[in-house]
């Protein structure tokens, strides 16, 4: 039995931290933009706690909040620049963004430059993730049904609509992506105390397309949706161990099938009823 | 509901790998993915001892014991992520005595200080990656570089008069990156001057930008510090570009017969040190051996990683041996800690663990590319 | 000012081949409004079929370029068969994700295959230098330019004065304008997808012969950059992407020969925040999503 909690705790564990990051991104997206500078976001919660923790013995619940905070700053600066931007040009700017956070933590040698940040203590464990996830899951899906929640959906759907109404569009957009960025920040610091090594090629495009994957696939609807995409898609490459070599051919042609299967992700209004 | 059972059952059946009264290595290392070159390669040597033991019936302990080898792959396909999980995973798994592996540092360098917690011996095989905080359950087979590059560089500069060195190395592998600013910053200690430390990134195709630069230095050596893809780019590259100049490298890779193929022979004549790898060595039978074993069970050449992994294997055998357990790390460890200049393919093995856990009798040669895959030592 | 020119050269060089993958993503956005992920991999498809047709076929530099687009053109009608169609006209994400998926699928079939090592290709261009006064340039690297300026001059020819190539303009313009005027929009959306990779899969045999390698991997940050590149210029004016290519080549190679090379990537994204900043829809301008 403690084999099977030996297989599972870290794949659990990393399924958890990817289960917040992406409904981090879920929130941001709530309001529009695609976003692909959450790893970035994370990965500047990661540094900025990890250096806390290790360089400055801070606690670590202080070093989580220092993250947090961190990434509700930036998120909201960054929503603010791409508020009069449409859907995909806003991801565009999320790229660069998130491109040049890593290529800037590449080159700072104080946390480590291209060796990573390493010698991290190890804080998280399972059931710190897990407690963590219920409470986001907790605020995601007060926020669903809150006003700004919905504000933000009126957003998306359409901005001159919304503004007609009487939403404040910028602030809406600004406030949801710094949250949805703490939130990736939060995954970020809890991410560092586990891996123990923070380096910016976690930081970048692909990283990032991961989680917009995560959301997508799972469903970008309701907050349930991300969960199940960033769940079934952690588990599934371990599940297909077996394989190999083949591992990630498998993974990719269940992916694309899948999500031909359920366009509109995997959770979507409907099979919630 | 039935769907649903049947996903439980993967749950379960997934984890239950064969156990036999044997003793049990986890091999880590990078099966897919960007650094599968040199992982593959490491799992085939590995799997190639194990199996030329079990083979011969086994191995015997010096309490009598007599063991098979079992070694299970797990592939960490270049993720940190990948990589830890699967480290504490083979740490809950009570029949597991030892990991072997990984190459890449992306690996490597996580997994020490959880090694060091969970108290599970790991044994990298090619990752070169400066350790900050060594702990007495970190090992490391092969040879690196702060010891290995200014040694070169004192030889070079004595016996050729070495003056100009032109730096031209990957930025994103720690090993090559770190010999890069080794040479660097042991440049005025040894007497000569680095003329351009350019940077490149692994991915990379085109090098002209900088070659170009390193062209208008009109520097006589020039230092290429990349994995296989780049490097063969960058000599190839550099012929292109006219430019005519003695090339030097760590980690022996001039010797690798595919970098040899991928530059059509450009390589010939470049210094490298490495730990020892030739395909065939006169005074060394037993590498045509290996060589012959390896090509019957792969259909291809081995290359360095290949001689690591079969090594790693070989030195974790012989702790097991002294050791006399199959399942006591502390044991094993400790074992690991007695082994002293023990004859591997890549050179000889002495632990000493603590103060760290570097192969102390790494062997290091200074040699010059005469062929595929053959080389000259230098003196 | 020869260091200069010269880094300009090698810029140049570079830069066409941004241009002609970042065109392939271009054309099948604007007419499909898809996001192919798996585009760079009809680049690393045209890299392998010219290895093998190198090794088995002809050691004919024409033959191999043909040998490789046609193994690139085969890719793509593959993926557009079971990973576009099917998706196709859907919320944009959906085939990124499917063509993502069917990307890393590729990538690994390819190291499956080929091996994790790159394998060689051998030069069937013979190697040669040419020298214009102090600064070199390789045939092969002229071959690269040729071959990269004909496709670029050929699409703007097919896309302003063939019968097909208007209807595609059409069908990028106004979708359903064009299919009321009886234009068979499925039919210029395969051929699309067939062109962009023939172009990818030629841009992929010359770097694979001018690098002399094929890898898996190869087609990753080729991809990501020619994505940029379409989004910087906007993709209404195929010149402005290809204009787009070549600058950021260029600008590449003189941040690493006057900056540091350390700083190379960030160029692009740095130039891609900025220009979004002040022109959301590219510089050029965009068809709406």
């Amino acid at each position: 039995m403690s084999e099977l909690a030996a297989f599972w705790t870290p794949v659990l564990i990393t399924a958890g931290i990817n289960s917040i990051i992406a409904l981090g991104l879920y929130i941001t997206m709530s309001s529009g933009p695609l976003s692909v500078a959450h790893a970035a976001l994370a990965g500047m919660g990661g540094y900025l706690g990890a250096v806390l923790t290790t360089n400055f013995g801070w606690p670590f619940a202080a070093a989580i909040l220092a993250g947090t905070l961190l990434g509700l700053v930036t998120g909201m600066l960054l929503g603010l620049l791409i508020v009069r931007m449409n859907e995909l040009v806003a991801g565009l700017t999320t790229l660069g963004f998130g491109e040049t956070m890593a290529v800037i933590a590449f080159n700072i040698d104080y946390i480590g430059g291209a060796n990573a940040f390493t010698g991290i203590p190890l804080r998280t464990t399972l059931p710190l993730v897990y407690a963590v996830l219920a409470v986001i899951l907790f605020v995601a899906w007060r926020y669903d049904h809150s006003r700004l929640g919905y504000a933000a959906r009126a957003t998306r759907d359409s901005v001159v609509t919304a503004d007609a109404m009487g939403i404040n569009v910028t602030w809406v957009k600004s406030i949801t992506f710094g949250i949805g960025a703490a939130i990736a920040a939060l995954g970020g610091v809890l991410r560092a105390h586990y891996i123990l090594v923070q380096g910016p090629e976690d930081m970048g495009f692909f990283v990032s397309v991961g989680f917009l994957i995560f959301v997508v696939f799972g469903g970008s609807y309701v907050f349930w949706g991300p969960l199940f995409g960033a769940m079934t898609l952690t588990i599934l490459p371990e599940l297909l161990r077996f394989s190999a070599k083949d591992r990630f051919i498998i993974y990719g042609i269940l992916l694309t099938i899948m999500v031909i299967l359920r366009p509109h992700g995997f959770v979507t209004r409907r099979s919630m009823r | 509901m039935k769907r649903f059972a049947l996903v439980t059952l993967l749950f379960v059946a997934v984890p239950a790998g064969a156990q036999e009264k044997a003793v049990h290595f986890s091999s880590i290392n990078g099966q897919t993915g960007q650094s599968a070159a040199y992982g593959s390669k490491v799992i085939e040597g590995v799997n190639l001892a194990a199996k030329v033991i079990n083979d011969a019936g086994g191995f015997a302990d010096r309490c009598g014991g007599k063991y098979k080898v079992t070694v299970t792959t797990a592939d960490m396909a270049n993720s940190r992520e990948q990589a830890v999980s699967l480290l504490r995973q083979a740490a809950a798994d009570a029949t597991v005595l030892a990991v072997v592996g990984p190459s890449p540092s992306t690996g490597y360098v996580p997994m020490v200080p959880v090694a060091g917690q969970l108290k599970i011996p790991v044994i990298a095989t090619g990752s070169a990656a400066p350790i900050k905080e060594w702990n007495p359950w970190s090992f490391r087979l092969n040879t690196t570089s702060k010891a290995a590059a200014p040694g070169m560089m004192k030889l070079l500069t004595a016996k050729f008069g070495l003056k100009h060195v032109a730096l031209i190395y990957d930025v994103t592998q720690d090993g090559q990156r770190g010999e890069a600013e080794l040479i660097r910053s042991s440049a005025k200690e040894i007497g000569y001057d680095v003329a351009a430390f350019e940077a490149f990134r692994a991915g990379d195709n085109d090098f002209r930008p900088q070659l170009s630069k390193i062209k208008a230095t009109k520097a006589d050596w020039i230092g290429i510090y990349g994995a296989t893809p780049e490097l063969a780019k960058v000599v190839n590259q550099m012929a292109e570009l006219g430019i005519k100049a003695n090339i030097l490298t760590g980690f022996g890779t001039f010797n690798d017969p595919v970098v040899w193929d991928l530059t059509e022979g450009k390589v010939k004549g470049g210094y490298s040190w490495s730990a020892y790898f030739a395909l065939e060595d006169p005074a060394r039978p037993e590498i045509a051996k290996m060589v012959q074993l390896y090509k019957k069970e792969y259909g291809h050449d081995p290359t360095l990683y290949s001689f690591y992994g079969w090594d790693a294997l070989n030195v974790y055998v012989e702790a097991a041996k002294r050791g006399c357990t199959a399942t006591d790390r502390e044991k094993f460890r400790q074992a690991l800690n007695t082994i002293d200049n023990f004859p591997t393919l890549s050179g000889k093995a002495t632990y000493k663990n603590p103060p760290d856990g570097e192969n102390l009798s790494a062997a290091v040669i200074v040699n010059q590319t005469t062929g595929r895959g053959t080389f000259e030592a230098l003196k | 000012m020869e260091l200069f020119l010269q880094q300009v050269l090698n810029g140049l060089m570079i830069g066409s081949t941004y241009a002609v993958v970042a065109l392939g993503f271009s054309l099948v956005f604007s007419v499909m409004r898809v996001v192919n992920m798996a585009h760079p991999e009809f680049f690393m498809a045209g890299a392998f079929g010219a290895f093998l047709a190198s090794r088995y076929v002809t050691n004919n530099f024409f033959g191999v370029l043909a040998g490789g687009m046609l193994v690139a053109a085969a890719v793509g009608l593959v993926v557009e068969r079971l990973a576009i169609r099917p998706v196709r006209g859907r919320y944009v994400m959906i085939p990124f994700i499917a063509t993502s998926g069917v990307g890393i699928t590729l990538q690994h079939l390819a190291e499956r295959v080929f091996g994790s090592d790159p394998v060689a290709i051998p030069a069937v261009v013979r190697p040669a230098s040419y020298a214009l006064g102090p600064l070199s340039v390789t045939r092969m690297q002229l071959v690269t330019f040729a071959v990269a300026a004909v496709i670029m001059v050929g699409l703007r020819y097919y896309v302003r004065h063939t019968k097909w190539g208007r209807a595609t303009r059409a069908v990028a313009e106004r979708p359903e304008v064009a299919a009321a005027f009886g234009v068979d929009v499925n039919f210029v959306s395969r051929l699309t997808i067939g062109i962009s990779a023939l172009m990818a899969g030629a841009a992929g045999v010359t770097l694979g012969v001018l690098y002399t390698s094929a890898w898996a991997f190869m087609g990753l940050l080729y991809g990501l950059k020619s994505f940029v590149c379409m989004l910087v210029a906007g993709n209404r004016h195929i010149e402005g992407v290809m204009a787009i290519g070549l600058l950021l080549g260029v600008l590449e190679a003189l941040v690493s020969g006057y900056v540091t090379s350390t700083l190379r990537d960030a160029v692009a994204f740095g130039v891609l925040v900025v220009v979004l900043v002040f022109k959301p829809n590219g510089l050029f301008g965009s068809y709406s999503v």
